[in-house]
């Protein structure tokens, strides 16, 4: 039993990794219809934005204070989101290319980014210090490393965060009227270009975030993005396209699945990404929408 | 107040709009007559910036606009109703309407809007927090216009409002359209059936193939005894 409820506690905290993965898609996807794979290089981006803030990676150590590191990396990775949507993005859709011409400029976007983070950084893993240190904490019933909470904790205050804004606010229904009716939403005085680069500078601040939560159990280190890119594609399939709640409830089951398996289930440790993978197939097969269908549009 | 000079375009390489020219003054109220596949809904595109490859000269409310976005032309005082009203479903009519005001400034002038637009179309104001995809058509319209004029529009352009609505509901607008013309809102009409038209508006333009080929004033429009002839005359071998 204490197995399992350690077992929850990890598979929680990697759920809310995925989760943030499933969002960024889902916040450039929404309103543009354009699935990013840059986002895996955009968290390790995060990872070592905030690895350089915070130790001596960069400069002499600053000893900045975490929640600084936070904000350094939401507005670094805000302004490189927006700057790839303005150079990449806006130009193929001001020629009215088809909509698989960004996807692909994006790929190139992605190769861009890993290799200068391996020019600036090399091939080596960087230590990442964590905000609660590394003493073992219970809470209640539950056992964990400090990260794991703290993921946990400010993954949650994320999502609340973008559920409110994209249920409760104007500038979030607007968003989803772009996503319903794009011509509808341009004859409402909403300005497309406006709502896409808002798009990509916030998918890649959530983005970033998840590359700095999940740095200091795993190092910040060049290769990290494609695995966290292809885990919150799987929870962003798991959870469906349409729906906030969407995105962290595909984290959550993809996690559990992968760590159930890989501690239950006679699986060789060399086909652990299998689990998720098939599970991928499963839902593309069986369930294309995700488990929370998008509202209605007819 | 709305000038088109030599307006072309289309959504492909060839154009469906050829060399339109419109103008319709402050306070006027104009039809855009013309059968399926005329290109009134292309021109309404064009007129606000939806449509991709436009040509020629816009000009909206005495200045040059040829180049303005649609959002920008909807903060310049100009706001569509849209061909088969094209609302959100999936959102309330509270929703619906507050989207149309995206570009009004003060909290007062809302709050205003959304009163004028109520007392407009009382419906509304009874289904205010009902999903807006299942009301009936003629309540989907009303919304449609009542989210247009959310934005305080000096200059309303309606894309066959009527098509496919129940007759006591197209009395209903109609009264409300003349309720707006009152309050000084000039509009531009694209409709089909000729009687209509003849109701809500002064003076017709009449589109065929892309072109305007007509322009008169309704009194007259009325009494010509060929405007039948002619409208079906050109249209029939389009439709068939």
């Amino acid at each position: 039993m204490e197995d399992f409820l350690e077992l929850t506690v990890s598979a929680t905290a990697s759920g809310c990794i995925y989760a943030l993965m499933a969002l960024s898609y889902l916040i450039v996807l929404r309103p543009t219809s354009i699935i990013n794979f840059a986002i895996g290089e955009w968290a390790a981006t995060g990872a070592f934005v905030g690895v350089g803030v915070l130790t001596t990676l960069l400069w002499p150590r600053l000893d900045a204070p975490y929640p600084v590191a936070v904000a350094i990396v939401l507005v670094v990775l805000g302004l490189l989101g927006w700057a790839v949507e303005r150079l990449t993005v806006r130009p193929l859709v001001k020629r009215g290319a088809p909509v698989t011409s960004p996807i692909l400029a994006l790929l190139g976007v992605l190769v861009i980014f890993r290799e200068t983070l391996t020019l600036l950084f090399g091939a080596d893993p960087f230590p990442s210090p964590p905000p609660l240190g590394y003493r073992r904490l219970e809470i209640g019933p539950f056992a964990g490393a400090p990260q794991q909470f703290f993921i946990i904790a400010v993954t949650l205050t994320i999502f609340a965060g973008v559920w409110y804004f994209f249920e409760r606010t104007v500038w979030g229904r607007a968003f989803e009227a772009v996503a319903i009716n794009r011509r509808a939403a341009a004859l409402m005085g909403i300005n497309l270009g406006r709502v896409t680069a808002l798009a990509f500078a916030a998918g890649a601040a959530v983005a970033g975030m998840a590359g700095l939560l999940i740095s200091p159990l795993t190092s910040a280190h060049y290769m990290m993005g494609l695995p966290l890119a292809i885990q919150g594609f799987t929870a962003l399939v798991i959870g469906g396209v349409g729906r906030v709640e969407g995105a962290l409830l595909g984290g959550l089951i993809l996690a559990f699945a992968e760590q159930l398996g890989a501690r239950y289930l006679p699986i060789p440790s060399g086909l652990t990404l299998a689990f998720p993978f098939s599970l991928l197939i499963l839902f593309l097969l069986l369930r294309p929408t995700g488990l929370i269908a998008p509202r209605e549009v007819r | 107040m709305l000038e088109a000079v030599a307006l072309s375009g289309g959504y492909g390489p060839s154009d469906i709009l050829r060399e339109v020219a419109i103008t319709i003054r402050e306070g006027e109220a104009v039809a855009l007559l013309g059968p399926n596949g005329a290109g009134k809904s292309t021109l309404m595109a064009a007129l606000t910036a939806t449509l991709p490859h436009r040509r020629g000269v816009l000009r909206f409310g005495g200045e040059d606009v040829s180049g303005v976005p649609s959002h920008g032309l909807v903060a310049k005082g100009l706001a569509l109703v849209p061909e088969g009203r094209q609302i959100f479903s999936p959102f309330s009519v509270v929703e619906n309407l507050r989207l149309g005001a995206m570009k009004l400034g003060s909290r007062a002038t809302l709050e205003e809007r959304f009163d004028y637009v109520y007392s407009l179309f009382p419906r509304l104001a009874e289904r205010k927090s009902q999903r807006a995809g299942a009301m009936s058509g003629g309540e989907q319209q009303m919304l449609a216009i009542g989210r247009a004029l959310m934005s305080k529009p000096n200059m309303l352009l309606l894309d066959e409002p009527f098509l496919g609505i129940a007759p006591k509901v197209i009395d209903e607008i109609l009264a409300a359209l003349q309720l707006l013309r009152r309050d000084g809102l000039t509009f531009l009409l694209v409709e089909q059936k000729l009687p209509i038209a003849l109701m809500a508006t002064e003076r017709a333009y009449v589109m065929i193939k892309g072109h305007i080929v007509l322009e008169s004033d309704c009194p007259s429009l009325s009494q010509r005894s060929d405007i039948h002839d002619l409208y079906f005359s050109l249209s029939s071998p389009q439709q068939a």
